[in-house]
């Protein structure tokens, strides 16, 4: 009989007991984040999207090359010697039209490591994240600011280059026997 | 037309579209799959953790595919996976959604040139309707990347598709 009631008192205690933390946690703030409504601040240098601020790079490539996944695709075009193409913001001499500045989202690790090398800090990560897709393909970023004419003029040109080096290369051999 | 009706009637009674009514209930509270794969499923799970709150959106997780609507492919897909996952996401009834998240299922990620071991891109073996970015991405991006797929589910035709 008394083990009885005893279970009786013990079962109301312990639910008291647990329904009175419950009802301590009625004052204590919520600690959901509404996210379409309410954003939460990143760090200014947290690693999200990718930017490249075309008009400091010097194409040369470092980046490319630092990137474990190879998620980075640039083409460069060499500038003519009587052409200036300007400095980067610090002044580093622009030597290349960069034609093709393409970056992967899709593969990106969010590593960072093409930001160190960069010589003009031109490319860096923004705390930008929210940029989900309904196609792959629109999580390849174009950064470059040259046109396909533009393109196919500097290709052309760099053809007819290297044809008038290779013919005044041959030219010569026969001479210097 | 919109003349002749009566303004008091007109601001009461509500017309629409079975596509619209259909959509519309649909995307309301669309159940995903438990199913994680790799590293984005621990994001995954913070997602439906308080913090970020997936029931605020009337999701939860299912534990079986026959229950669930959408699958939430989070993380690297392998070879020896693949099947599996193909065979879940036939199990799911119609209407179902695939969410691409992180890197690895968006198109194998760091695993795309050298990984032997690895499915090139999830939507190789399951039609995917939204890519989440990131490696792994924020909770915050998955939910943007639901959102975006309730938008799709929302303006989708059932009744009278185009072409």
């Amino acid at each position: 009989m008394r083990e009885y009631f005893k279970n009786i008192y013990e079962a109301i205690v312990t639910i008291l007991i647990g329904m009175g933390v419950t009802f301590r946690h009625l004052f204590v703030p919520s600690v959901t984040l509404q996210y379409p409504h309410e954003k939460l601040k990143l760090p200014e240098r947290s690693r999200m999207k990718l930017f490249v601020n075309i008009d400091d790079c010097i194409g040369c490539r470092q980046c490319e090359r630092a990137c474990p996944v190879d998620c980075i695709t640039i083409d460069t075009i060499k500038a003519g010697k009587d052409e200036d193409l300007g400095a980067a913001s610090n002044g580093q001499k622009k030597r290349f039209h960069v034609t093709k500045f393409d970056i992967d989202m899709s593969l990106c690790c969010f590593c960072n490591l093409c930001t160190f090398p960069c010589p003009t800090e031109c490319i860096y990560m923004t705390p930008e994240f929210d940029f989900a897709t309904y196609d792959r393909n629109n999580l390849i970023f174009h950064f470059s600011n040259y046109t396909p004419e533009q393109v196919r003029e500097l290709k052309e040109r760099e053809a007819q280059q290297k044809a008038a080096l290779a013919n005044a290369k041959t030219g010569k051999k026969p001479e210097q026997k | 037309m919109s003349d002749t009706i009566d303004p008091g009637l007109r601001n009461n009674v509500l017309f629409t579209t079975m596509d619209k009514l259909f959509s519309w209930a649909r995307q309301g509270s669309p159940w995903p799959i438990t199913f994680g794969l790799a590293c984005c499923a621990i994001e995954m799970m913070a997602t439906g953790a308080s913090r970020f709150d997936l029931d605020r959106l009337g999701m939860f997780f299912r534990p079986s595919p026959r229950q669930s609507d959408i699958m939430i492919v989070s993380g690297t897909v392998t070879i020896k996976m693949a099947p599996l996952l193909r065979r879940l996401y036939n199990q799911m009834p119609e209407p179902k959604y695939v969410i691409s998240m992180g890197s690895c299922s968006n198109s194998g990620g760091p695993y795309w040139q050298y990984g032997y071991h690895v499915l090139k891109g999830v939507d190789q073996i399951v039609p995917v309707d939204v890519y989440v970015p990131g490696c792994p991405p924020r909770p915050e991006a998955l939910i943007d990347g639901i959102l975006q797929l309730k938008e799709k589910i929302k303006n989708e035709r059932i009744f009278s598709k185009k072409g």
